[in-house]
């Protein structure tokens, strides 16, 4: 291939700023309520936003409800984006709302958890390197409600577990104890995936 | 824990630039969303605007009951001011004697006893003036809107671009992902006939000049506005005179410059009418030498005015213009000066029921029209000048023997100019059809009437419906 991955790189460097003018430009296009913008920027952030909100769902259809409020959401309120930060950013915390909005209103719905039992297990480098993205994603899918939200929200959105607390109504230590099952069911659920491929290449 | 914040950072590696096409219907759906969010806004906002349009209309409604309800009051007392010989063989057809209004009947009942006292002196009196106001002034205001025109080229063509790049960054990700089938990616023959179909699809939407033609039907109401010069009006009986509801239509047709803007002509059949209905002040006037019949005085409509009748026939000053008459109509009665010695009283024509003028007009408009809104429903802003030409001008009497056409209207211009400002509501049925409702405001920029002493302006609102068809 005559593009390789370098060159790739500087295209995408030289034309960024091109890129972030344009950006603002069809931000102000939506802000007017122009459709074909709303078009273009959807078509520019809906696979990276969709990669967000299967992350906070328990499957497509759920994924893709919330993506689809997040783009209405993100259509009606950029008029009040400042352009100020990342706009991508501003997105992200949209879709995030929107999974913690839900979350809120089906709280009551979901069990008590049980919060002990710390294994302590830990996953090789090597196995967790070999694993992509979206495996991960399909993991992360299988979680509880409430380790998927905190998960997320700890470790994709930098939250402390004060915010955490705050944003899902519980108490810091349920975030804590929640965030340490979590990551205990996905050690879990790798080794008994993965395992075995890692004895392999380790062998 | 250290563990764990390794974890951490590999897992959101990983996810730094991870991607998924989502399905196609989420993007439709979300333009579905739109779309009915937009359609919800803006029926608000037309709710609100025909809130405004009903005060508004209410208001104009109520200023002209008010106008009229102000000129019932005007009295008539006969003063001649001309000599007339009775003899009707010689007399001249021009001659209508000119008689007075009078602020009130306490003033009408000393001008009229002193005026007895007069007469057994001199047969020459003195001619009363009084000031006539009935000026009026309406301004048809044409509002230009700006044109506005978004320059998407540049921004498509940008986007291709970045598109490029896009899909270029996707295949290094695809890559890796390939052996992967949890979420499905179209392919790429897919994609192509998908960017294709939305491709001809902008371009379609882009078509921008259009023919479109109308068709419309017009209930409408006639008014005026009017003055008149003293002498005139001294012999005229304006009593009750209001408007009167009648129907046009006619076919449009549009050509669209741009996204917005578009020019309009077409033919169109209108109608400006008045009525004129009882005349209250006869029976209190004590000048008239005439016992008034008492059923006819009753609540039944009833109209009187001066007339001059010559071998020719009945001159009669009224509304519109000096309206000529064939014979006396049916129904009708000449009251004139048969036992008194002097000439100081007038001649005058009493009917029972309605006297009525009504104009026909061709017009060939010469129409602006702006898009304010352009979506399934638009609403438009449309303004600008008609030439009318007169094709009928008829005087009608109606009463017990029917209505009857009695004459028409003397001095009436054939060609008249009027100007027009309308708000148009569309609503799209199909790619070609849409249905259409247009409140109109026509007001004649010249009096019709070319006699000097008489400033005639007919106006019209109009509520133009029908469909209109765009090619």
């Amino acid at each position: 291939m005559l593009f390789t991955k370098s060159v790739i790189i500087d295209t995408l460097a030289a034309h960024l700023q091109l890129i972030l003018e344009d950006l603002k430009q069809i931000i102000k296009e939506c802000a007017k309520g122009n459709t074909r913008a709303q078009e273009q920027l959807y078509k520019l952030f809906a696979p990276k936003m969709y990669g967000v909100c299967l992350r906070y769902s328990k499957d497509k259809t759920e994924a893709e409800d919330n993506l689809q409020e997040g783009f209405i959401k993100v259509f009606t309120g950029i008029k009040n984006f400042r352009h100020e930060g990342s706009f991508e950013g501003w997105m992200r915390r949209i879709m995030v709302n929107v999974s913690l909005e839900k979350f809120r209103k089906q709280q009551l719905m979901y069990p008590v958890e049980d919060m002990a039992m710390y294994e302590g297990n830990q996953v090789s480098d090597d196995i967790l390197a070999n694993i992509s993205a979206q495996e991960i994603t399909g993991l992360i899918q299988e979680l509880t409600p409430r380790y998927r939200m905190v998960f997320n929200l700890y470790v994709f959105e930098g939250m402390s577990h004060e915010e955490i607390s705050k944003e899902m109504n519980i108490s810091t230590g349920t975030s804590k104890s929640n965030l340490a099952r979590a990551r205990d069911v996905l050690k879990n659920r790798v080794r008994a995936l993965y395992g075995g491929l890692d004895k392999n290449n380790t062998a | 824990m250290k563990d764990d914040l390794h974890m951490d950072n590999m897992f959101r590696e990983k996810f730094e630039d991870f991607s998924v096409e989502p399905p196609a219907h989420v993007w439709n759906n979300i333009q579905e969303q739109m779309v009915s969010r937009r359609r919800k806004k803006r029926m608000a906002y037309i709710g609100w605007i025909s809130a405004a349009a009903v005060v508004v209309f209410a208001f104009i409604a109520g200023w002209m009951l008010n106008d009229s309800s102000s000129r019932i009051t005007e009295t008539v007392v006969e003063q001649q001011t001309q000599q007339v010989k009775p003899t009707p063989e010689t007399s001249e057809p021009e001659t209508v004697q000119a008689i007075e209004p009078a602020s009130s009947d306490k003033q009408l009942q000393q001008t009229a006893s002193k005026l007895n006292e007069e007469r057994a002196f001199s047969a020459n009196e003195n001619a009363f003036v009084a000031e006539v106001k009935t000026t009026r002034e309406v301004q048809p205001a044409i509002t230009t809107a700006d044109r506005q025109i978004g320059n998407y080229e540049l921004l498509e063509a940008r986007n291709e671009i970045q598109f490029v790049i896009k899909q270029n960054g996707l295949a290094e990700i695809r890559r890796e992902e390939a052996t992967f089938d949890k979420v499905e990616i179209l392919p790429e023959s897919d994609r192509v006939l998908i960017a294709e179909n939305v491709q001809r699809l902008n371009s379609k939407k882009e078509k921008n000049n259009a023919w479109i033609v109308g068709a419309h039907v017009s209930p409408g109401y006639s008014a005026h506005s009017s003055s008149y010069s003293n002498d005139y009006a001294q012999n005229m009986n304006e009593v009750q005179n209001g408007g009167v509801s009648n129907v046009g239509g006619g076919i449009s047709i549009q050509y669209k410059t741009n996204k917005r803007l578009s020019i309009e002509s077409g033919v169109y059949y209108a109608q400006n009418s008045q009525s004129t209905g009882t005349s209250n002040s006869l029976f209190s006037a004590p000048m008239y030498d005439y016992a008034p019949d008492m059923n006819l005085a009753a609540d039944a409509p009833s109209y009187a005015n001066n007339v001059s009748v010559t071998r020719d026939g009945i001159a009669m000053n009224s509304t519109a213009g000096v309206v000529k008459m064939k014979g006396m109509p049916a129904g009708a009665e000449i009251n004139a000066k048969t036992e008194s010695l002097s000439d100081s009283y007038a001649t005058t024509m009493v009917s029972d029921g309605e006297f009525s003028q009504v104009f026909d007009f061709i017009e060939i408009p010469v129409y602006l029209r702006y898009k304010l809104l352009d979506h399934k429903f638009g609403i438009d802003l449309m303004g600008g000048l008609s030439a009318g030409m007169i094709v009928g001008n008829n005087a009608y009497m109606e009463n017990d023997y029917g209505r009857q056409n009695i004459g028409s209207t003397e001095d009436i211009s054939s060609v008249n100019i009027s100007g027009t400002l309308g708000l148009g509501f569309n609503y799209d049925l199909g790619r070609h059809f849409s249905l259409a409702m247009e409140p109109r405001v026509n007001y004649f920029l010249n009096s019709i009437n070319t006699n000097p002493d008489i400033d005639y302006k007919p106006y019209r609102f109009g509520w133009f419906t029908g469909v209109y068809y765009t090619f």
